[in-house]
């Protein structure tokens, strides 16, 4: 017989409700980086995503009975709280960051260069094509750029992504879908026109 | 299996999703004889690379971040009976505000309603007394002039019952309100004749007072006061009021149809 050595996220939850504050660390530190993360590749601001896991970790010490573990797991609540914050404050803000533009916070690799030697889809894995991920990431509408965030960033099955996104199963894979093959229209599109691969051409739809 | 249902999984391929091994050989077999498919496979497969390799980042919140936190943690977990006491201080003062207030109002209520109950119990006392049997012979010689009984209660020196004022409706005065709407409306509906005196040489003055009682006798009456009389109908009663003064003596008498 083993006892488990980590306690789950539900057990921290109960501690920290009772009023441990060593539960709720060890709770914010297993999930805040998850939480920043998202909000920080949702929104491509460092602050935002400082002020989005703050408000996150707020509102679960306010409201931590309002968790209903039936509805899912304690880390899809806290981006589910995540997403709602990032998309008010963009809103606000209006803080959507066009493909080309200088973000404020990554815009240090220099990347006027978006234009990548040779084939960038099959460069991809390169470091240095990181940050053009990023900035097409960023350019996509709201509504893809979660589920791509989600399910490709942090590799989310799908009814894990519906239930942060609010939405259906299948409604999260038609986003998906969507959103990547914008994601390949707008690396694509910062090649050269020479360079580029007619890959939709004399498909066989027959 | 063809180009578009090869699209419908590529995705799932790129990402190594899990799905039918059958669907996944057949998805392959078709992206080796397919150029375009393969094209398309190969790119997604990059992409999926490509995000995984940003996704995999591992920047996490600053340090301030998790301070503040916990201090706010502290704050919230060492001061949670303070705000709630007050929040309870000032709910338990609103709540006795308004009780106040409601206690005041029933209070008013139970006054008014008391009041009611005294007044009505007045009057209906009045109105048995007034209707008790009197006795007295009338004599003398009447005038008939029908006319509405209203406007015949305009004697002088007559203490005549007051018409009530309309009473609020309420569950418990609801019988005494019907009871005074239909005396009313029977009260219009009436025709009397003038009060004939009953007493020659004495006149009664408003300060005299007295009381008007309703009664009935014999039809027979009528002719006693030289009214016209059906012989046919001398055996049915007959309404009548009577003026009757301090001293308890009949002083005037009107018929009442």
């Amino acid at each position: 017989m083993t006892l488990p050595l980590t306690p789950s996220d539900v057990d921290l939850l109960m501690q920290m409700i009772s009023g441990d504050e060593h539960a709720f660390t060890a709770l914010y530190r297993r999930r805040q980086g998850g939480v920043y993360r998202f909000a920080l590749q949702m929104s491509g601001s460092r602050g935002i995503a400082e002020d989005v896991t703050q408000e996150v970790f707020i509102v679960l010490m306010r409201e931590a009975h309002r968790y209903d573990s039936s509805r899912g797991s304690l880390a899809a609540y806290l981006y589910g709280i995540a997403r709602n914050h990032v998309l008010r404050r963009l809103e606000r803000d209006r803080l959507f960051v066009q493909l080309g533009d200088a973000t404020e916070d990554h815009h240090e690799s220099g990347s006027a260069t978006l234009v990548a030697e040779g084939d960038p889809l099959g460069d991809l894995t390169r470091n240095e094509m990181i940050d053009e991920v990023r900035q097409a990431v960023l350019a996509l509408p709201s509504r893809y750029r979660e589920v791509v965030v989600l399910c490709d960033l942090h590799e989310m099955s799908y009814a894990e992504a519906a239930a942060v996104a609010g939405c259906a199963v299948g409604t999260v894979r038609s986003r998906l879908h969507r959103g990547r093959a914008l994601l390949v229209e707008k690396l694509r599109s910062a090649r050269s026109a020479g360079n580029e691969r007619l890959v939709n051409q004399e498909r066989c739809f027959a | 299996m063809n180009c578009q249902s090869f699209e419908a999984m590529v995705i799932d391929l790129a990402r190594d999703q899990m799905m039918e091994a059958t669907a996944r050989d057949q998805a392959l077999a078709h992206a080796v004889n397919c150029e375009m498919c393969a094209g398309r496979l190969a790119d997604e497969k990059a992409l999926t690379a490509g995000l995984r390799k940003f996704g995999e980042t591992s920047e996490a919140a600053p340090a301030h971040v998790e301070a503040s936190l916990r201090e706010m943690f502290r704050a919230m977990s060492a001061t949670p009976a303070e705000p709630v006491v007050t929040q309870t201080e000032s709910g338990s003062r609103q709540w006795l505000r308004w009780a106040a207030v409601a206690a005041v109002i029933v209070f008013v209520a139970l006054l008014a309603l008391t009041a009611t109950r005294v007044r009505n119990g007045r009057t209906q006392s009045d109105q048995q007394e007034a209707n008790a049997p009197q006795s007295g012979q009338p004599s003398g010689v009447p005038r008939v002039d029908p006319k509405p009984v209203e406007a015949s209660h305009q004697v002088a020196g007559l203490h005549q019952p007051q018409r009530r004022r309309p009473i609020v409706r309420r569950n418990s005065q609801r019988d005494s309100s019907t009871k005074d709407r239909g005396r009313l409306e029977e009260n219009r509906s009436e025709i009397a004749t003038e009060f004939i005196p009953l007493v020659h040489g004495e006149e009664m003055s408003p300060a005299d007072g007295g009381q008007l009682v309703r009664v009935e006798m014999p039809r027979s009456a009528l002719a006693a006061f030289g009214l016209p009389m059906n012989i046919e109908r001398a055996g049915e009663r007959v309404k009548a009021d009577v003026v009757f003064g301090n001293d308890g003596l009949a002083r005037a008498i009107r018929f009442v149809h």
